[in-house]
Formats: structure tokens, C-alpha cells, sequence
């Protein structure tokens, strides 16, 4: 058999006026043959922050249904937050478990986590979902600097296989801006400072003006030379230049909007260098500069991927050499399971720091976190047992006055997170029927 | 995607009914789990179409019985599920036969039949139980029995891609119709846009093949207790026959050989009076018949799969070390309380 068409070349770039834009990789590059808000209301906010392994032992976790009193082990550092938490049970994650795919529920736990389905089991051409921060980011977003911010403390790869032959992009991401794309989080606190406050320097609202003026969008330069690639690309290739084109667009409506704002943000805090050694600092630095991101409204939705799911991450920092992912699986050991408690306990500390911060945050005659959903949870549920019902879910703030906080509340066995999902995107005024495994919204959250 | 490599395992079987009712869905439950002790099904999901605690008590009573709580404290795939319970069709009555079985007590006064359900978070989302079942299926290994109203199967084909899943992993829907005008519209969603063939026990053929009650008493002695045999006694004055129109559903569902013959394909309609027509001609809904040469087979089989004594499985998980310091010291354990990887037998009264 003969092939006469011919592969396109790796470099090519899409022409216009002065302008040339390179485009991604595409299948059509490898050689022929290879193989194939209300008005005057402070805002709502909505963050994820999500915690790797699951917990260690769900009596150490639970509370007695109803109002929030005594606060178990693993939530002590809690304590005083009882009245701003609503402490959920029985959420499940169906698309987590194996559903024939075999092991790799680390992967799926993270990849489908905020989407609510089962990722393709992969380590190649990835496939999950939108998640429900982006689709709230994709409403809102326009009308913040950042229609959304993913950060985390750890770093990993994004290609490869991180977990039975799921990804890494499955384990090391929370936040999907569609089913190919993850949005791989900020890591290191001085690039995070740097994307909400620029190099630092200030310019004068005049030299931001001239600036502007010259500012056009780059794809405006190029429609030509673009919808002649896109007539001799596949549907794969097709799309994907789509969705390049629209995160090139997207940053430069987020430049814009940077240089639209005439009142540039004083963060009240030094630029930092480089990656904290410190675990706690290093936490305690993002969540510094996400509550400053709160406070100024230059977003409103926030995942935070505390480490990567199923990371293998020491703590040293309080005494723990063993690695967490193989902690977890204790085999019963006592010595193992203190470990793993130590560390669900570490982090619910460093997490409570960012509440403190966020509740110390006013906003008229409320605060931040008042005016915020921030879930904390994880994937996973038992991590020894690698289940995916009854998850450890958090949920802190009243959504602004929406929600009756200070509550255990034990949903039905089997309710889909989704639920969870669909009533936050609801309070943030994206009212969708269904998302991900949804059947319905959470009950019994609301003040009415 | 399917591991590549693993065998299948037997037919799914998800059983959804109005237990409680009529003994017949009982019978049908123990048929279900008698088929599956001999490995010719798993029970992948069981849910109560009405929303009664009792109900889905009942439903988990039968359950732990085949089963017995040790699977259930080790997650073993198809024992310990959560019962899923419908959220309508509100039933305050306790009927005979759950009252017998739910209240029976031992001379101490503790309940003969333990279960887990005493609350509504104690049962599961009807909805999710019967759509994450069908997820976990094997492409067209899966076979849904419905005894009763429609209200669940309906309520799930309201969930966006549920059709489609309920095409690819799902042979067919075996129904035993009854008491459908507590809500016709269920039924009549069912048969409209459920996508698979449905085959339909009708009440004629339920009386057609009536269940002893010497059975009870001769099949069933082997245990002190029995629940099935408590709810038989109780469902109405002994002695008499029981219908089994949803305990033919279950035979035919996972064993469609050798008992029951189909009639040609039709189209099955609700009547004003909340039966079912069938007619023949197109369509996918086709009437389960009995060879009367068959009786005494069909009899018999379900006699001996009612009756058959719960089959111990092997844990799928090795047994914890001891960690407890009362357990690692017998003359410290709590006697009252049970050893989770010690098989259980029935209580006795």
C-alpha cells in the first residue's frame, strides 16, 4: 500500500499580520503509518482542598449525627471550627471503584474526583471530565481576574503511568478544564505570586494604559491559516487545536483583565523564593496568597491538591520517615496506623491555619469564610481498604448565609458526591440538571 | 473497559420488589439466593420499591441469612450491599409477614433476625444502588428482575446515559406485574423506554405453579428458624398455596432453559385498570408460558432452590492480626460480643 499523504511537519505555526503561533502536537504530525453573584453581596467562593490516601480509620473521623460537639482525633485541630463545619457522610464515588478496570484506584479516586466519572484507564490518551470547579470557572470566571486558580504542594509528572496504568495526569491533578485537559496545579509559591501579582512591579495607571492600547487578541491575527490547517485535520486534531486556541484566549483575557484592573493588589507580603523546604510553610504560604485572592475577588473558585493522590511523600517535618502511600497500607501494624493518623492530623493542622485566616477576613459584618464553600476531603475513603463510599467529606462556610453549618449530616448509602457537587454549582449560580453521577441535590443543607 | 484476561463471572442479578406485600417476592428472593449458593448467579443489587424501613429490613434480613454478617463486615462482592429503598410510594403498614419475621424475638428478647436497618440512612439511594450495579457489569452478563410497581427501574431511566448502560450490560428485564396502580406511570415509562426485551410473568402463570405449603414445613425444617418460612406462615392462614409469578421471573431470569417457554414478540400496554395487555406484533416484550408437562419441574426446582441451605464463602480478605489487646487475651474479650471473621449460624429462639 502506497501513502501519499504527507505527515504535518512538527513546527508549524499559524501566520497573520506580524503574528505566528505555534500549535501543540497532533496526530496529524506523526508519520503516515505510525500508530494511531447578587449585586452589593460580598461574593461566593468555592474551593477544594484535597487530601491523598484516604484517611486512616473512620472512627477516628466521625461524629455523631446532629449538632457538632467533641471533635475526634483526626479533626482536633478543629476544634473551634465546629460551628462553621457541616460534616458529611455516606458520599460515594462510584466511578472510583474498579468497575472491571482492575486496580488503579488511586488514579481514579483523583481523576474523577471533581467530575464525578470514571477516568479511562490509560497512561496515554487521557480521558476524564470536565470538573465542576471549571464549569463553575467557565460562568463566573469572566467576571474575576482568574476565572479559577489550582494549586498544590507537590510535585509529579504529568505524563506516564503513576498508578496500575493510570496516568499521572489522573493522580497529579484535581482540576479538568475539559475531558483531555487537566489544569496542572502551581506549586512553587513565587510562581503563584507571580500570576496574582505580576513581577511586582507597579506600573502607573498610564503606562498600563499605552500598554492596552496595543493589545489585541494574537487568534484574531491568524483565522486565515487557521481554518486552512483545520480543513486537513482529523476530529482528534481537530479539536485539539480548538482547545489550544481557547487556553491561548483564555490567558490573554485573563492579561487583559489584569490590566484592566485599575487597582492593582497589594498583596501585603513578600515575594517568596522558590519551594519551601517546610511543609507547613510551604502550605501556609499558598493558602496565604489563595485567602489574598479571596479578599481582592480575583477569583472565586480554588482547587487545592494538597499532595499528589497516592504519593509516597515522607513527613520528616514531624517525625515520620515512611513513605504515606505505603503507611496506609498498615496490614493492621499499630505502629503504621499511628503514622497514618499523624499525618490525616497534620494536615487537618495546616488546614485549619487557612480557616483561621480565612474566618479573620471580614467582609461587613461577616468574613470570608462565612461567604465561602471550601471542602476538604479526599478520594478515597479507608486507605487500606481503597474504598470509595462514604468519603471523608468536609464542607466549611454558609455559602453566604445559605447553609445551617455545625452539623453532622449521614446521607443515604450510596449518594453520589455529585450531589454535592450539583448543590455547590447551584449556590454559585450555575444551576445545571445533572453532573457527573448526580440523582439529585444534598438535602438538609439549607438554612430554609 | 473490561480487564483484558478475566473471566467472566456468573449472571448479575439486580431484584427489585415490593417486599412485603405477597410471599411470592419472598419466595422469589430465596429462589434468587438459592441460584446464586450454586454459583448460577450473583446477586448484584436488591432494592424495595417502597419506601418502608420494613421493607428494605425485610430485604436485608433474607440477605445476611444466605450470607451471614461475616461477608458483610469484609465487603465480599455481592454480600453486605446496601438495600436501596424507594423514597415514594410511602408504606406505613407492617403486613403480616414482615411483622413475623422483624419481630420475632428470642425467650431474651432479642430480635431472632438481625439486621442493619433502622433508619432511612440506613438504606441506600434506590436510584444510584440499581445505575452503579449496572456499571459494574460485564457487557450483557446482567439480567434485571422487577416483582411489583415500576417505580424504581422508571426513576433510573431518568438518569442521563442510563439507557445506554442498561443496553450494553443488561440481557434483559424479567417482570412479575403486580399492585401496579400504585403507580401506573411507572409502569407505563417502564414499558415505553426500557431497552432491553422484557419478559413478563403474569399473574395467570404465578397461579399456574402454586407453591405448598407442606413445603414450608418439610424443605424448610433443616433450620430452627427460617424467615422465609416464618413469612410464609404468616403471610396468610395456613395452610395454603402461594402464587409464584415473581419466583418464575427469577428462574427464568437466570436460568432460561428448561422451564418456561417465551411467546412470540409484542408490545405489552397498561390497561385503565392498571393490567397488563399484551399483544403480539412488534416490539420487545414477550410473555413467559408454562409447558404444563414442565409443572412438577418447575415445582420442584423452586421448592428445592427455596429452601436451600445458605452456601459459607470464602472471605475475601485475610483475617486482621489481632490487634485488640481484649481479643489478643480471651479472658479480657467481651463474650457478648461477636468475632467478625467467625461465621454465624442462625439465632435460635
Amino acid at each position: 500500500m502506497m501513502i501519499t499523504r504527507k505527515a504535518l511537519p512538527r513546527r508549524t505555526f499559524l501566520r497573520g499580520l506580524g503574528a505566528a503561533i505555534a500549535i501543540p502536537a497532533m496526530d496529524a504530525m506523526a508519520p503516515a503509518m505510525a500508530s494511531s453573584q447578587l449585586p452589593g453581596k460580598a461574593p461566593v467562593r468555592m474551593a477544594f482542598v484535597y487530601v491523598p490516601n484516604g484517611i486512616v480509620d473512620h472512627k477516628l473521623w466521625n461524629v455523631p449525627e446532629g449538632p457538632i460537639g467533641a471533635l475526634p482525633r483526626l479533626l482536633k485541630p478543629l476544634d473551634g471550627f465546629q460551628g462553621d463545619m457541616l460534616h458529611l457522610g455516606n458520599l460515594t464515588h462510584n466511578g472510583g471503584r474498579a468497575l472491571l478496570d482492575g486496580a488503579g484506584d488511586h488514579g481514579r479516586c483523583c481523576g474523577g474526583y471533581l467530575s464525578g466519572i470514571q477516568p479511562r484507564k490509560t497512561a496515554v490518551d487521557i480521558k476524564a471530565g470536565i470538573s465542576c470547579d471549571q464549569i463553575v470557572a467557565n460562568k463566573v470566571g469572566s467576571t474575576t481576574r482568574f476565572a479559577s486558580l489550582e494549586v498544590g504542594l507537590e510535585d509529579g509528572r504529568q505524563a506516564g503511568d503513576c498508578d496500575s496504568g493510570y496516568s499521572c495526569a489522573y493522580t497529579n491533578n484535581l482540576s479538568w478544564r475539559s475531558e483531555t485537559q487537566p489544569m496542572p496545579p502551581i506549586l512553587n509559591p513565587r510562581a503563584l505570586f507571580e500570576r496574582l501579582f505580576g513581577t511586582g512591579q507597579i506600573l502607573s495607571p498610564e503606562a498600563r494604559e499605552r500598554q492596552g492600547k496595543f493589545r489585541r487578541s494574537i487568534i484574531d491575527f491568524v483565522t486565515e491559516d487557521t481554518r486552512k490547517l483545520q480543513s486537513n485535520l482529523g476530529p482528534t486534531d481537530r479539536r485539539k487545536l480548538d482547545e489550544y486556541l481557547s487556553s491561548i484566549r483564555a490567558i490573554e483575557k485573563q492579561l487583559e483583565k489584569a490590566e484592566n484592573d485599575n487597582a492593582q493588589i497589594n498583596p501585603g507580603m513578600e515575594k517568596p523564593y522558590g519551594i519551601p523546604a517546610d511543609f507547613a510553610e510551604h502550605f501556609k504560604l499558598m493558602t496565604d496568597m489563595i485567602t489574598v485572592a479571596f479578599q481582592s475577588d480575583m477569583t472565586r473558585v480554588v482547587t487545592f491538591l494538597v499532595t499528589r493522590e497516592g504519593t509516597s511523600r515522607s513527613y520528616r517535618e514531624i517525625g515520620i520517615s515512611d513513605g504515606h502511600h505505603p503507611l496506609t497500607h498498615h496490614m493492621f501494624n499499630p505502629a503504621s496506623i499511628e503514622k497514618v493518623a499523624q499525618i490525616n492530623t497534620y494536615h487537618v493542622k495546616q488546614f485549619a491555619g487557612w480557616l483561621e485566616k480565612l474566618k479573620a477576613s471580614k467582609e461587613g459584618d461577616s468574613n470570608i469564610l462565612d461567604n465561602s464553600m471550601i471542602v476538604y476531603g479526599a478520594g478515597l475513603a479507608d486507605g487500606n481498604r481503597h474504598n470509595h463510599e462514604d468519603l471523608p467529606t468536609l464542607m466549611f462556610g454558609k455559602g453566604g448565609g445559605a447553609f445551617k453549618t455545625g452539623r453532622r449530616i449521614v446521607y443515604r448509602k450510596e449518594t453520589p458526591i455529585s450531589n454535592m457537587y450539583l448543590t455547590m454549582m447551584d449556590r454559585m449560580g450555575v444551576n445545571v440538571e445533572h453532573f457527573g453521577e448526580s440523582t439529585g441535590r444534598l438535602d438538609g443543607l439549607n438554612l430554609s | 473497559m473490561q480487564a483484558i484476561g478475566a473471566a467472566k463471572p456468573p449472571l448479575g442479578v439486580i431484584f427489585d420488589a415490593d417486599l412485603g406485600n405477597a410471599i411470592d417476592a419472598v419466595l422469589a428472593m430465596a429462589v434468587l439466593y438459592g441460584l446464586d449458593g450454586k454459583n448460577e448467579c450473583r446477586v448484584v443489587a436488591t432494592t424495595v420499591s417502597k419506601h418502608s424501613l420494613s421493607s428494605a429490613g425485610m430485604a436485608e434480613v433474607i440477605a445476611r441469612f444466605y450470607a451471614g454478617t461475616v461477608s458483610a463486615d469484609f465487603g465480599a462482592v455481592g454480600r453486605g450491599l446496601p438495600v436501596g429503598m424507594s423514597i415514594a410510594n410511602k408504606s406505613t403498614d407492617e403486613t403480616p409477614l414482615l411483622k413475623a419475621v422483624l419481630n420475632r424475638k428470642t425467650p431474651e428478647g432479642n430480635p431472632v433476625y438481625n439486621h442493619g436497618i433502622l433508619q432511612l440512612n440506613d438504606t441506600a439511594d434506590v436510584h444510584a444502588v440499581i445505575r452503579n450495579a449496572y456499571t459494574s457489569q460485564h457487557d450483557q452478563n446482567c439480567i434485571t428482575v422487577l416483582a411489583g410497581p415500576a417505580t424504581n427501574l422508571a426513576g433510573v431511566l431518568g438518569l442521563p446515559g442510563v439507557k445506554d448502560l442498561i443496553k450494553q450490560k443488561c440481557k434483559a428485564l424479567v417482570w412479575a406485574p403486580d399492585r401496579l396502580s400504585v403507580d401506573p406511570a411507572a409502569a407505563q415509562k417502564l414499558l415505553a423506554e426500557w431497552p432491553t426485551p422484557i419478559y413478563i410473568a403474569t399473574p395467570e402463570l404465578g397461579a399456574a405453579v402454586k407453591f405448598p405449603a407442606s413445603a414450608v414445613e418439610t424443605n424448610f425444617a433443616w433450620s430452627e428458624v427460617h424467615p422465609i418460612a416464618d413469612a410464609y406462615r404468616a403471610a396468610q392462614p395456613m395452610p395454603y398455596e402461594a402464587t409464584t409469578a415473581a419466583v418464575a421471573a427469577v428462574l427464568y431470569a437466570v436460568k432460561p432453559e428448561g422451564f418456561f417457554t417465551l411467546s412470540p414478540a409484542g408490545a405489552a400496554t397498561l390497561s385503565p385498570k392498571n393490567t397488563i395487555v399484551w399483544k403480539a406484533g412488534a416490539g420487545q416484550h414477550h410473555l413467559l408460558q408454562l409447558d404444563p408437562a414442565n409443572k412438577a419441574t418447575v415445582l420442584e426446582t423452586m421448592t428445592t432452590l427455596a429452601s436451600a441451605k445458605p452456601v459459607p464463602r470464602a472471605q475475601r480478605r485475610r483475617r486482621p492480626p489481632v490487634v485488640d489487646p481484649a481479643k489478643a487475651d480471651p479472658a479480657k474479650a467481651d463474650p457478648a460480643k461477636p468475632d467478625p471473621a467467625k461465621p454465624v449460624e442462625p439465632t435460635k429462639p
